[in-house]
């Protein structure tokens, strides 16, 4: 491993699916934190460690399907599933983009997104439990 | 709340002529994600990014300026706790390294004296259109006292150094207690409450 940090660099961007994809086996802790590392599908870039958000229900948002830096005329899909945080310190890495005019969350790395949203004036941070990778 | 696992926050800033890749340097590109139109940045891109340093997690919270620069609309609020910019040029554009001086004045007047700079020459991929020779560069750094690095996003080239070393040496300077910490950033300790969570939110938000 690097010492120095940004070993990240030399990760292979892998195809992957831009939408929600169902999520199979545990992911919860007991007191409804991440149990594994949250990261990137595409690139594997760590969005969270684990234990440091906690999940989210029945919260109802659009959200645009995935791009690369979230171009091009997608269509969206509903979601109601999040990691949520008020700490944008919580993130290890991350990018903060507007797109089409909402604010998301893209890799801050490899700038495939949206995977989540920033709400109430960039306070609260809600990423799509079925848009990311778990290890 | 979760525990604060990093042990320090620096802001960091891009400043530089439209066009010249700030962008792109802010964001990693590989090979099949770079993107060689150029699209002006708009609304406030900002990225974290956790570092390790001499056995100590660094936070580092990197702004763009969201293309304002073309409106000459960078003011106080945009340097308020910044404690390091990197000054990018375009190293096939004259311009935009004679305007480097220009930015320098900017930063005299807005940001705090003590912040840590580092000049960047980016595109250095292009060297069949190169207007600003490696030299000159070096000698523009010399006589304001930075660093200098020639990078190009595109080949992912000493982009991350550069980070990494402003990043170190924003350190050095704290650890050697002479930095004059801006009020909304520095050193967290461990565990810290959420005052500083709110500072810095205001200034976030007031940019948005």
């Amino acid at each position: 491993m690097n010492p120095i940090g940004f070993n990240i660099l030399t990760r292979p961007i892998k195809n992957c699916s831009n939408k929600c994809e169902k999520v199979t086996g545990d992911i919860l802790n007991s007191d409804d934190r991440n149990l594994k590392n949250i990261v990137c599908r595409r690139c594997g870039s760590l969005f969270f460690a684990a234990d440091t958000v906690i999940y989210v229900e029945d919260v109802q948002r659009e959200l645009k399907l995935m791009s690369h830096q979230g171009a091009g005329k997608v269509g969206k899909e509903k979601i109601s599933w999040w990691w949520f945080t008020d700490d944008d310190l919580d993130f290890d890495t991350i990018g903060f983009q507007t797109v089409d005019g909402v604010k998301v969350l893209m890799c801050g790395d490899c700038e495939f997104g949206p995977i989540g949203l920033r709400e109430a004036n960039g306070k609260f941070f809600f990423m799509a439990v079925e848009r990311c990778s778990y290890n | 709340m979760s525990t604060k696992t990093y042990d320090y926050l620096f802001k960091l800033l891009l400043i530089g002529d439209s066009g010249v890749g700030k962008t792109c340097v802010l964001f990693r590109f590989s090979d099949d994600s770079f993107n060689n139109s150029f699209i002006s940045t708009i609304g406030i891109d900002f990225k974290i990014r956790t570092v390790e340093i001499d056995g100590k997690k660094i936070k580092l919270q990197i702004w763009d300026t969201a293309g304002q620069e073309r409106f000459r609309t960078i003011t106080t609020a945009y340097y308020r706790g910044a404690m390091g910019i990197l000054l990018v040029y375009d190293i096939t554009n004259e311009k935009s390294f004679e305007n480097i001086k220009n930015w320098i004045r900017n930063i005299e007047e807005h940001a705090s004296q003590d912040v840590e700079r580092m000049i960047i020459g980016n595109k250095c991929d292009m060297e069949d259109k190169r207007q600003v020779s490696r030299e000159k560069g070096q000698q523009l750094a010399i006589e304001y006292g930075t660093k200098f690095m020639e990078t190009s996003a595109k080949a992912n080239r000493n982009v991350e150094d550069a980070f990494l070393t402003l990043a170190k040496d924003i350190k050095m300077k704290m650890e050697r207690g002479q930095a004059q910490q801006p009020t909304n950033s520095g050193k967290l300790p461990l565990n810290s409450g959420s005052s500083k969570k709110s500072s810095f939110f205001s200034n976030f938000c007031s940019l948005l």
